[in-house]
């Protein structure tokens, strides 16, 4: 072994090997950033952007309303946001606040949160300054886990270019009565325009349906998926009826030609009457100036409240973050009133509807087109999360039996009994697997 | 006596210098594949959400995969009909392809050129192009079938038309890396061979499956290969344009596996799908080889 290491190149590789190594040991610690900046403590926030960059104006001004805590805010595109989060998450070091939209359910059913009750409990913030849905998306087993800053409203938009005077349904049998009035066909008679596709949007109308019915998706116990109900049942056979009466294959034909922005099937004027969410005001403003259009409730039953879907747009804290009490001191900030409009009048494009209720009592804010329709729909807004648990198998197996009774594969009792099974067995699966690192971590 | 201990000694040495210099590499290996590859498979036999420590469950997953799950066998149905569907289409023709641009017309460089750039082409783009193509009201091939009297599907919103929407998609990239493969075999076949066939009164087609065949069946059985575990991979496409639908017509392998883990977050169940698309893999590359004997012709045997 000695004429090894007499060798020059077998020494060179073990001083640069050796010297290497020990220098990737030590960089993560001697060059870590500081945390304090101007002697005001640093946060780090992560927003999610399409395709501007621009930061929330709210962090500018919270920096400037005081001088102890400075937000410096990165942005990540929304398509690769998840992931990273992911993975910042569990490889440590994650940002102190992140931003997401959707259920909090995915993350806080996982530890990946921290929980607000403490900051909310110490500075008796008041909760229900927003709407229930969203304290409702924000909660997973009594600890809340994110601030809403924003949500969307589903409400019925309909076309006054179409119907001019006629005043928008107000049952479903009258949405389909009126359907049927405005729906127009070529020499062919094949739908050139549709006056409503139950289908057609995020959210199937046949959920509004079933909850305006006071349908329940999870037992009390959180244990049971509930989703083989009458009021479910109910919605899809209205559903499937509504397909019959109007062709398959016209309104299939119709919404495979939809598209996105000035292709939208309401945008282009070839759905008389849909369930959107309020943005699309401002899309109708930018895509089609010329439109007159109109907003009322999600139609429902005869002696029924009008029940509609809201979900947030949320801020919160990831576990590992390094600052939580600055972040909930920002928190708080923009959750509040002031910085509520603000966020919504800086907004150039789609608005989105502050999750504070203070907002609509101000009078400018009330100038808005449909603002008292989208404050009386929220008020009966459930959060679209039903089963914390399994979430995204929940909507997966809701959508595909939708799908499946409209397609005439099954019937909607069978069809809802099936995708009852598969949820119920991703849930049990989920709560087995709870209750063991529940132990384990104990 | 000092000779020989000299002798070993550098072998040893050598030995020993061979494997520091590749450590680098040995320590890639073993850090992002080896390591990654082993702890997933130990991952298929737990409950795992990634956030939380992993639960062994044993044969759970695979069971669980085999007997309740609802889209497993759809997805392998799905993955299975895509493949055959795609793999012929696609070997055919860029053989077709390729004999077309194997002639020495003038300008003929500039036709094999053409032909390459579409699969240049690939990924999200494509399928955003396709996705307008495919438009039943719109789109290019439904405009044209019109022209012609006929009234074309719905496409990718039809679930019978969704996977040939995407095999025909697929088609696009026949002119690429792979007809330049079949072009370089097929100049590599001696004209001594056609000319004897000629001599013979071989018809074209003879000529095509006696020489042209087998002597180009090693650059087949290769692309073959690749075309299957590519296409069993399908991914893009369907995440992109169909996110599985219509009614899971679309829900490829890939796609159900990419769900569980990224959306579900059931990480031990994506790895369980991962390992069983592994061994089927490898099972069928195993039986291409023992076909290969069949039909592969390696000249000089």
């Amino acid at each position: 072994m000695r004429t090894f290491f007499s060798n020059p190149f077998a020494a060179l590789l073990l001083i640069v090997g050796g010297g290497g190594l020990i220098w990737l040991l030590i960089t993560p610690y001697a060059f870590r950033a500081s945390d304090v900046e101007d002697g005001r403590v640093k946060v780090t926030m992560w927003y999610m952007t399409g395709a501007k960059e621009e930061k929330p104006e709210v962090v500018k001004a919270f920096n400037e309303s005081q001088d102890s805590i400075l937000i410096v805010a990165s942005a990540i595109p929304w398509r690769e946001h998840e992931r990273k989060i992911l993975t910042t998450i569990l490889g440590g070091g994650p940002p102190d606040i992140i931003s997401q939209v959707g259920s909090v359910a995915k993350w806080a059913t996982r530890g990946a949160l921290i929980p607000l009750n403490e900051f909310i409990e110490e500075d008796s913030f008041d909760i229900s300054v927003f709407f229930p849905a969203l304290v409702q998306e924000m909660s997973y087993e009594d600890k809340i886990y994110g601030i809403p800053t924003a949500t969307a409203c589903y409400c019925l938009f309909y076309n006054k270019d179409i119907v001019g005077d006629t005043p928008p349904p107000r049952t479903w049998n009258e949405l389909v009565t009126l359907s049927e009035r405005f729906s127009t066909y070529d020499s062919h008679g094949r739908m050139t325009k549709a006056g409503f596709i139950p289908n057609y949007g995020n959210f199937p109308a046949a959920m509004f349906y079933s909850l305006e019915l006071g349908a329940e998706f999870l037992s009390e116990d959180g244990k049971r998926v509930k989703l083989c109900t009458p009021p479910v049942i109910e919605s899809l056979e209205w559903t499937v009826n509504f397909y019959e009466k109007f062709g398959l294959r016209n309104l299939s034909a119709l919404v495979a030609s939809f598209s996105t922005g000035e292709q939208h099937g309401f945008i282009k004027g070839d759905v008389v009457y849909a369930i959107l969410d309020n943005t699309f005001g401002d899309q109708i403003r930018m895509y089609a100036p010329e439109m007159n259009y109109g907003v009322a409730l999600i139609p429902t039953h005869p002696g029924s409240e009008s029940v509609t879907s809201a979900g947030a747009w949320w801020f919160a804290i990831p576990k590992g973050a390094k600052h939580p009490e600055e972040v909930w001191e920002f928190f708080k900030f923009v959750s509040s009133k002031d910085a509520q409009l603000t966020l919504f009048l800086e907004e150039k494009e789609e608005k989105l509807l502050p999750s504070n209720r203070l907002v609509y009592k101000d009078s400018t804010f009330l100038k808005y087109p449909n603002i008292r329709i989208y404050k009386k729909q929220m008020e009966n807004a459930t959060s679209p999360t039903f089963t914390p648990f399994a979430h995204d198998a929940f909507w997966r197996e809701y959508t595909n039996a939708v799908e499946k009774v409209i397609h005439n594969i099954a019937s909607p009792e069978d069809a809802l009994r099936e995708a009852e099974k598969n949820i119920q067995n991703e849930l049990d699966k989920a709560m087995i697997y709870d209750e063991y690192v529940k132990k384990h971590i104990k | 006596m000092t000779n020989m201990s000299k002798n070993i000694s550098n072998k040893q040495d050598q030995t020993v210098l061979g494997i520091l210099f590749s450590s680098p590499w040995i320590i890639g290996f073993i850090l992002f594949f080896t390591y990654p590859i082993i702890s997933s498979l130990y991952y298929s036999f737990c409950h795992f959400d990634i956030f939380r420590p992993a639960q062994w469950i044993g044969l759970g997953n695979y069971k669980e995969l085999f007997t309740t799950d609802p889209y497993f066998w759809q997805s392998i149905w799905n993955t299975i009909f895509y493949v055959v569907l795609r793999v012929p289409l696609n070997i055919i023709g860029s053989l077709l392809l390729a004999m077309m641009v194997n002639r020495s017309l003038r300008g003929i460089t500039v036709y094999r050129t053409l032909y390459f750039f579409p699969s240049l082409v690939a990924g999200v783009s494509i399928s955003v192009i396709w996705m307008w193509m495919f438009n039943p009201q719109y789109g290019l091939i439904n405009s044209f079938l019109r022209g012609i009297g006929t009234e074309g599907p719905l496409w990718l919103g039809s679930i019978r038309w969704s996977k040939p929407s995407l095999v025909l998609m697929s088609l696009w990239g026949i002119g690429g890396g792979r007809m330049i493969l079949y072009l370089a075999a097929l100049q590599g076949v001696p004209k001594s061979l056609y000319e004897a066939a000629d001599v013979d009164g071989a018809t074209g087609w003879s000529k095509f499956v006696h020489i042209t065949i087998p002597m180009i069946s090693p650059v087949l059985f290769l692309t073959l290969i690749f075309e299957v575990i590519g296409s069993f991979q399908v991914f893009t496409e369907a995440y992109v344009m169909t996110g599985g639908g219509p009614l899971n017509s679309t829900l490829f392998y890939n796609l159900y596996l990419y769900l569980k883990a990224f959306v579900d977050f059931d990480m031990g169940y994506a790895c369980a799908m991962a390992w069983i698309l592994c061994i089927a893999m490898l099972a069928l590359t195993i039986l291409q080889f023992r076909l290969a004997r069949k039909w592969v012709f390696y000249a000089g045997r």
